[in-house]
């Protein structure tokens, strides 16, 4: 059994309907692919196809783990190809514009669109590494079973993100 | 901003709630891309479609000949009626008077009979191949 399939201990719903893993991963893969392209109408179409995916790969996953990484896997590839086309729009304000986000009073929703906006600009593994182990909350090795590469990789990823992040940050702030 | 104030945003973002309608568009595409009765019925009018098409096609492409009608007369040999001469209407043409024709009788003189010398009886027998004739 994979790292990764010891994981996403949901409970067992493979005997349910296609619409039932529908309901019950929406929001998780909707919200992974705009951390990733930082954009809602290019998630809205990467979740789309992934759940048409899903549809004609069936639910024959030996275990609810096997699926949710099957899902996370698709997602990022998904995400990863639509990030290397040239992109319409960008949800994520541009924060060195005062008047981009004249709304966001509190200091924390600024912060963290501060840090929406520099996670956008790391390369797309690197960002993919992050919004998984960092906001998805999944672990080194099942963020390493998803993207295909060993733990050593994702550890130095996520740490050259959090560095690149820090240097944006420290800069924005300045 | 240092590492651990970096995770704590991101955790909160783990929280944050997706748009309803990203999600109300989500769902109808997918549903509107897996609703099997919809495809089906999709392909099946697709199929009904091409096939009338292809009928349409092999019914134009082998189609029977039609008998091929004899070949008219020539006109030439056609019995014509007589041609009338076009009269423009203007003063009435008088009739012409037809020349009158004289009969002519052609008289043949007709020869008399030829005399016998003398009276001549003649008898019919019953049998009809004996005559018998009296001269004097």
């Amino acid at each position: 059994m994979q790292p990764a399939e010891l994981m996403f201990d949901l409970p067992r719903t493979l005997s349910g309907s296609f619409d039932d893993v529908v309901r019950q991963r929406e929001t998780q893969v909707l919200r992974t692919a705009f951390r990733i392209l930082g954009n809602w109408a290019d998630a809205e179409e990467v979740a789309q196809e992934v759940f048409l995916r899903l549809y004609r790969h069936g639910l024959g996953f030996p275990t609810e783990a096997a699926m949710g990484s099957w899902i996370y896997r698709v997602t990022v590839n998904l995400c990863v190809d639509r990030s290397r086309r040239p992109r319409a729009s960008q949800d994520v304000p541009d924060l060195r514009d005062p008047r981009a986000s004249p709304e966001a009073s509190a200091i924390r929703e600024q912060r963290k669109q501060q840090l929406m906006q520099a996670l956008s600009t790391l390369p797309v593994k690197e960002r993919a590494a992050v919004v998984l182990r960092e906001i998805e909350g999944l672990s080194t090795a099942e963020v390493a079973a998803i993207l295909g590469s060993r733990e050593v990789t994702v550890r130095s990823q996520i740490s050259n993100a959090f560095g690149r992040l820090r240097a944006i940050l420290k800069r924005e702030d300045l | 901003m240092n590492d651990d104030e970096i995770r704590a945003l991101f955790e909160e973002m783990r929280e944050e709630a997706v748009p309803a309608d990203s999600l109300a568009r989500l769902r109808m595409a997918v549903a509107s891309g897996t609703q099997p009765s919809r495809r089906k019925w999709w392909w099946a009018a697709f199929a009904i479609a091409a096939a009338c098409c292809g009928i349409a096609l092999l019914a134009v492409l082998f189609r029977p000949a039609l008998p091929i009608p004899p070949a008219p007369a020539p006109i030439a040999a056609r019995q014509m009626p007589p041609e009338v001469p076009m009269v423009s209407p203007g003063a009435p043409v008088a009739p012409v008077a037809a020349p009158k024709m004289r009969r002519v009788v052609h008289r043949v003189p007709v020869a008399p009979p030829p005399r016998l010398p003398g009276t001549v009886v003649r008898i019919e027998t019953n049998d009809p191949n004996v005559v018998i004739l009296l001269v004097g």
